[in-house]
């Protein structure tokens, strides 16, 4: 089976550095939605999605770098 | 002695003050100490560490102190799990830029100029990230130390207030900082086991002052290894606060060109993650431990608490009681932003370097004035600290360090600039990334409490 390659450039950025940003904005969705659960009780949806997207970033994130030569 | 005209020059003009038959004896000395086990070879290893010892010495200043003290007095033991865990997350980072400086052999701020631009390399990481921070929070320094040389005076019985015994802290700190690189290797020598005494003088003196506090040991243990936060917003603030702070781009930074200028090599990577371990994490953890233990013995649940180091320390130490651990108190104190301030004036001597792509040289005028600017910070001792200047620096430095770290980040996973010595662990890739994302999580939680939406 073919291995994801996170190496391999997507436009102006290599996907590595796409997932960077990704994990920024999960992170951000994340403490959005823990805020307004801890303020009004809402948002739980928000909290998950952005605490499943964090994991699954991290876990694309920690894929280490195939080759010397990418 | 001069050396052959074929030696190759260090990577950081610092490291040629470094004779090369000193590191191939150093090289020599490690592999003898990996032969005789990690007991026998440990001596070894701790003697030759030092840029990991400057790193805690660094990190260990009035600004951890103040949040160790106040959460000790707050909530007794129940947050000492969060100091192994901000600095053990902070490693990672730390061993990716033992990598560039052992393995890599560049100067990091050059090549990431190079890579991610001259915005990135020389403003967001060199100008705000060290040079700042050398800048600003050395007023918070000087106030400390001159009131504790104030305190130590006036337990003494006599009078040496803050307005007169600045310059002797300001002499003392210059007169170390000014040494580095010079005489061989003998002035880093002279600031590294000064660092390495003064870390050993903070434990010694603290674990006296616990000993006549005592400590409930049951709770210590629970509060170390149980983690606990205090309920709502108050207490996601609380940890990321204080996992992010705890190891930032100035430590990142002064531990890999303090590393260089020791002249390390591939052979010393081994040494250089020892000395993150033994002369960071550990010195690190110890004096959290034991200053949380002292106020959670003392100040714990006793109302209104004042919220600055001096405060702090002035309220503890008649709780005390006993004289010898009144003094112990306060010399191992002073130790801390003594330390500081000399890890400061290198950050800042190194930091303006980088921000114009000078090269260093300890003998010019320019490295000796690039030293000694954080020292404007004397004022502190006599007006208060500059709060608007520092919430700017804050901020700056809240919505920039992710960006920085996203950088390296993306260095260590280069295989074009790294080769074979890039990260070729997930383990490792995901501990940098923890802290990238606790960093990212500062920067958010800013823009957030300026937008209201973060608010309990």
């Amino acid at each position: 089976m073919k291995r994801f390659d996170i190496d391999r450039r997507l436009g102006p950025l290599r996907l590595r550095a796409w997932f960077l940003v990704a994990n920024f904005l999960c992170n951000a969705l994340a403490l959005y939605g823990l805020s307004r659960v801890l303020v009004a009780e809402t948002g739980y949806g928000i909290l998950l999605i952005g605490v499943v997207g964090t994991a699954g970033c991290l876990a694309v994130l920690s894929q280490p770098s195939r080759n010397a030569t990418d | 002695m001069t050396e052959p005209a074929d030696t190759p020059r260090a990577p950081y003009p610092l490291a040629d003050a470094v004779p090369q038959a000193e590191l191939r004896r150093q090289v020599e000395d490690l592999s003898t100490a990996r032969t005789r086990g990690p007991v026998l070879g440990l001596p070894t290893y701790l003697k030759l560490g030092g840029p990991g010892f400057i790193g805690a010495a660094l990190t260990l200043g009035a600004g951890t102190m103040t949040s160790s003290m106040l959460a000790g007095a707050e909530f007794g033991y129940r947050t000492l799990w969060i100091f192994w865990v901000a600095a053990g997350s902070g490693m990672f980072m730390m061993a990716a830029m033992a990598r560039f400086t052992c393995q890599a052999q560049f100067d990091v701020i050059e090549k990431q100029a190079e890579l991610h631009g001259w915005f990135l390399a020389r403003v967001l990481t060199a100008l705000v990230g060290m040079v700042t921070v050398a800048l600003v929070f050395n007023f918070g320094q000087v106030a400390l130390g001159t009131h504790l040389i104030d305190s130590i005076a006036e337990a003494a019985g006599a009078s040496f207030p803050q307005e007169y015994n600045w310059p002797l802290y300001v002499l003392v700190t210059t007169c170390i900082a000014l040494g580095y690189g010079r005489g061989g290797a003998g002035g880093t020598r002279l600031l590294e086991g000064f660092m390495k005494w003064s870390l050993a003088a903070m434990i010694l003196c603290f674990a006296g002052c616990l000993l006549v506090v005592g400590v409930d040991w049951s709770a210590a243990a629970r509060g170390a290894l149980v983690p606990w936060l205090p309920r709502g917003v108050l207490g996601i603030d609380l940890f990321i606060a204080s996992t992010a702070a705890a190891i930032g781009v100035a430590d990142w930074v002064l531990f890999h060109y303090t590393a260089h200028a020791r002249g390390w090599k591939r052979e010393h990577e081994g040494l250089a993650r020892f000395d993150l371990v033994a002369g960071f994490f550990v010195p690190f953890c110890i004096v959290n431990f034991l200053i949380v233990c002292v106020f959670a013995g003392t100040l714990h649940g006793s109302g209104d608490l004042p919220g600055t180091a001096a405060e702090l320390s002035r309220a503890l130490v008649p709780l005390l009681g006993e004289t010898a651990a009144q003094y112990a108190f306060m010399i191992g104190f002073l130790a801390v932003p003594l330390t500081t301030t000399v890890g400061l004036c290198l950050l800042s001597a190194i930091g303006i370097h980088a921000v114009f792509g000078w090269q260093p040289d300890v003998r010019s005028w320019r490295w000796k004035v690039c030293l000694l600017l954080p020292q404007v910070g004397f004022l502190a001792a006599w007006y208060p600290s500059p709060v608007m200047l520092i919430i700017v620096i804050a901020a700056a430095l809240s919505l920039t360090n992710n960006i920085v770290g996203w950088s390296f980040y993306m260095m260590l996973n280069d295989g074009k600039l790294m080769g074979a010595a890039r990260s070729r662990s997930r383990t490792w890739n995901l501990g940098i990334m923890v802290q990238v994302t606790l960093l990212n999580c500062v920067a958010i939680t800013y823009v957030f409490n300026r937008l209201g939406w973060w608010q309990g």
